[in-house]
């Protein structure tokens, strides 16, 4: 009963403490409402594959003039990878590639493989070798694609089609190539409508009848997951829900500093109540805190833009309080260390920042995405993205709430060991 | 009336419900020592004052008595339950009033109440009383649903009081609770204090470095000075230590065989020459001779007609009167206040 009681006066103290009320469950509504509705429904942060010009590594093991011409054609329509220099391939955190001690071939092949087994692009295109040599003397060639067979095939199919249209680009040309070479001698005497007609011909668009200069392999490779890319609310909404749930660091902070300095946590001290009761009330308040923040964002979420909430309200519920249980949890240790609470504000919105609260981490570079995994937030998003845009359930988010959850432990055990009683 | 158990103290008198004991107690910051080895004991009903200034152990001898934290060494029995084996026991049966206001500003005189009622486990009609009661009491029933932060620190204070007495204690820790408080608040405390005492029979611990506090509302007083009880009696006995009073004589230099003729003076108890430690700075240039006198008046006379007679230059006089301040001058060679 006495929990209760703590709980209750931490409530009604939150409630007359109008500048933690604003920060905890004004301010993430003043940053969910504006961003949403400027940016509005769909990929308004652009993170979808379908918004951006697709990557496309290529590995180029010909280097002939034919596959130069091939590259050429690809990017027009998409952004092309290749030639990973050892600084790249750094920032993708994959120094352990002996093969990219130099720009090479062979880098490129290790580059690639490695980024679809990371899921970070959905196909890669390899020339072989001689694609050059037999594709001037009419000899059957085969590129490959390798893709990534969680990834969206209909973006994979538009891949292989536009690589298939550049074939029939490549054929094309090299036939105009052959013709306007034995026209030339005529060209001096060719009218020139009829040439603005050849011209015309040779710069139209591939005919999906059209034979390819080659033929395209397609390799699925093994273990993929599906991570679908979440739309402008499903990334702003739990995005700046978890951002501000970690505000309850500051919060905590600030309010077990107030305790010692105004004496009453000396006086509870002096009263029966349980030492471990004081820090459980606290922790106890946060959580109810920090569920109620989560609640009315979510629920203002869902009600004015439609944000659909998944249908594993169990799995949502167990993501959320392991989300605040580490927020929590974390408040209880940094209220420890004497005059955190004036200087918090700083790292809670680099940590939200790098934890990809306020905007994807799919638009990070590699380095940052990496190490974006050290913050709590980066987990409870990644969690919630999971429950919210990609069906998952309770299960599938286990590793998230284990995450969160060790989080807790580990602030927690800090938290008991050096609180110190005795000061006031 | 119920006899609990109790160690021998030698200072006892009267047989009669201790209802605090410590022996031996003392609380070590690294090689410091806060509280060195206090023994004292408190009787029912009885108004128990902890007399020294400043960093004299007051506070942490009371910090250690209400279970702030644990002392180092010694032991303590409160209503003959050790606290540090049954804390919430004898918590029940205790309040304290600490030193620095100790109430959550923005909640009303009546909802800080309410909740350390609740902490002492009070509840529905109970409770309400209490709450009413103990606003009464320190008559803030006006002003009760007003935020304290509001308040005077005089009415700070007295909900402060309040906060102590909600659950009826037997037995009340009142840790200078006159600090900075304006006249009409003080001579209110003073009265629920003498109230409570008289009215309910609670016994009280009172702690100050204001000595008329002390001589008004205690009936024994500890005097203490770095960690340690230096004297303790009732107030009469005290000042009585000091005879008729004191007397500092300033001479140019220490002379044995003046002390000697000064000491046969029939109205001087004892003559000493300070050390020069116990010497306030600006007495440092001169010596001081120290008399404690059966009579400081007829003394001084006769002490200044043996000066005059000898032609010795006398270059300051200073009598104190017989109180506790003089007492612990005469005892610390400090003031009280330092």
């Amino acid at each position: 009963m006495k929990l209760f009681y703590l709980l209750r006066n931490d409530l009604l103290l939150l409630l007359r403490d109008r500048p933690h009320l604003v920060e905890l469950f004004l301010l993430p509504l003043a940053f969910i409402l504006p961003v949403s509705f400027a940016l509005g429904k769909g990929d308004g942060y652009g993170v979808s594959a379908g918004n951006r010009k697709e990557r496309l590594p290529v590995v180029n093991f010909d280097q002939g003039e034919r596959a130069d011409e091939l590259i050429r054609l690809l990017n027009e329509s998409f952004f092309i990878e290749r030639n990973f220099s050892a600084e790249t391939v750094k920032s993708f955190n994959f120094t352990d590639l002996t093969a990219c001690n130099q720009v090479s071939v062979a880098c490129d092949h290790a580059v690639v493989q490695r980024m679809l087994e990371r899921s970070w692009r959905n196909t890669a295109l390899v020339i072989p070798e001689g694609f050059s040599a037999s594709l001037d003397t009419g000899k059957e060639t085969t590129v490959t694609v390798l893709y990534n067979p969680v990834a969206d095939v209909a973006a994979r199919e538009m891949v292989s089609g536009v690589i298939r249209g550049a074939g029939i680009r490549l054929t094309l040309d090299q036939i105009v190539e052959k013709g306007w070479g034995q026209m030339s001698d005529l060209s001096s005497f060719t009218p020139p409508d009829v040439k603005k007609s050849i011209d015309e011909q040779t710069s139209q668009p591939a005919d999906p009848g059209q034979k390819p200069a080659f033929s395209l392999k397609s390799i699925r490779p093994q273990n993929y997951t599906r991570l679908d890319t979440p739309d402008t609310y499903q990334q702003t909404v739990p995005g700046y829900t978890v951002m501000f749930v970690f505000f309850i660091i500051s919060y905590l902070s600030a309010v077990i500093r107030d305790e010692k300095r105004n004496g009453t946590y000396r006086r509870l001290l002096t009263m029966p109540v349980k030492r471990a009761w004081l820090l459980g009330g606290k922790l106890l308040g946060a959580l109810v805190i920090g569920l109620a923040q989560v609640a009315i964002m979510f629920t203002i979420g869902a009600l004015v833009f439609g944000l659909d909430l998944g249908s594993d309200w169990l799995g949502l519920a167990m993501l959320t309080m392991s989300l605040v249980a580490a927020a929590a949890s974390m408040g209880l240790a940094t209220s420890t260390i004497k005059g955190a609470d004036g200087v918090l504000t700083a790292p809670l919105i680099i940590s939200a920042l790098l934890g990809g609260c306020m905007f994807p981490v799919d638009i990070m570079p590699a380095f940052l995405r990496n190490i974006s995994y050290i913050v709590p937030h980066r987990w409870a998003l990644l969690g919630y993205q999971n429950l919210l845009v990609r069906g998952q359930g309770l299960w599938d988010v286990l590793p998230q709430i284990g995450v969160l959850l060790g989080f807790a432990a580990v602030f927690f055990a800090i938290a008991v060991w050096r609180f110190d009683y005795e000061e006031a | 009336m119920v006899i609990y158990p109790t160690w021998n103290i030698p200072w006892r008198t009267t047989v009669s419900a201790l209802i605090l004991e410590t022996k031996d107690l003392a609380k070590m910051y690294g090689d410091f020592a806060a509280v060195r080895g206090i023994t004292f004991s408190i009787e029912e009903g009885e108004i128990f004052g902890l007399l020294g200034p400043n960093g004299a152990g007051k506070s942490t001898t009371i910090a250690m008595l209400t279970g702030l934290f644990p002392p180092s060494k010694g032991s303590i029995r409160i209503f003959g339950i050790d606290p540090l084996v049954e804390p919430d026991r004898v918590k029940k049966l205790i309040g304290v009033v600490p030193q620095d206001l100790a109430l959550y500003p923005t909640l009303s005189g009546r909802e800080n109440l309410r909740f350390f009622g609740e902490m002492y486990g009070l509840s529905g009609k109970d409770l309400r009383g209490r709450v009413e009661m103990s606003l009464e009491y320190v008559a803030m029933t006006e002003r009760a649903n007003d935020p304290v932060k509001t308040y005077s620190g005089g009415m700070k204070r007295r909900i402060n009081l309040a906060a102590a007495l909600i659950h009826n204690p037997r037995l009340l820790f009142l840790d200078e609770p006159t600090v900075g408080v304006d006249p009409q608040s003080r001579n209110h405390i003073f009265e629920v204090v003498e109230l409570l005492n008289k009215a309910s029979g609670v016994s009280i611990i009172y702690t100050t470095h204001y000595m008329e506090e002390a001589e008004r509302l205690c009936r024994r007083i500890a005097i203490i000075d770095r960690g340690q009880i230096i004297a303790l009696d009732t107030p009469h006995n005290l000042i009585n230590m000091l005879g008729g009073g004191i007397i500092h004589l300033g001479l140019s230099q220490e002379n044995e065989a003046l002390r000697k003729e000064v000491m046969e003076i029939q109205e001087v108890k004892n003559a000493m020459y300070l050390a020069t430690e116990n010497i306030d700075d600006k007495l440092k240039s001169k010596t001081i001779l120290k008399i404690e006198a059966h009579h400081a008046n007829e003394a001084l006379i006769a002490i200044l007609n043996l000066l005059n007679q000898r032609g010795e230059p006398v270059l300051s006089i200073e009598t104190l009167e017989p109180n506790l301040e003089s007492l612990f001058l005469h005892l610390t060679g400090k003031a009280l206040r330092q």
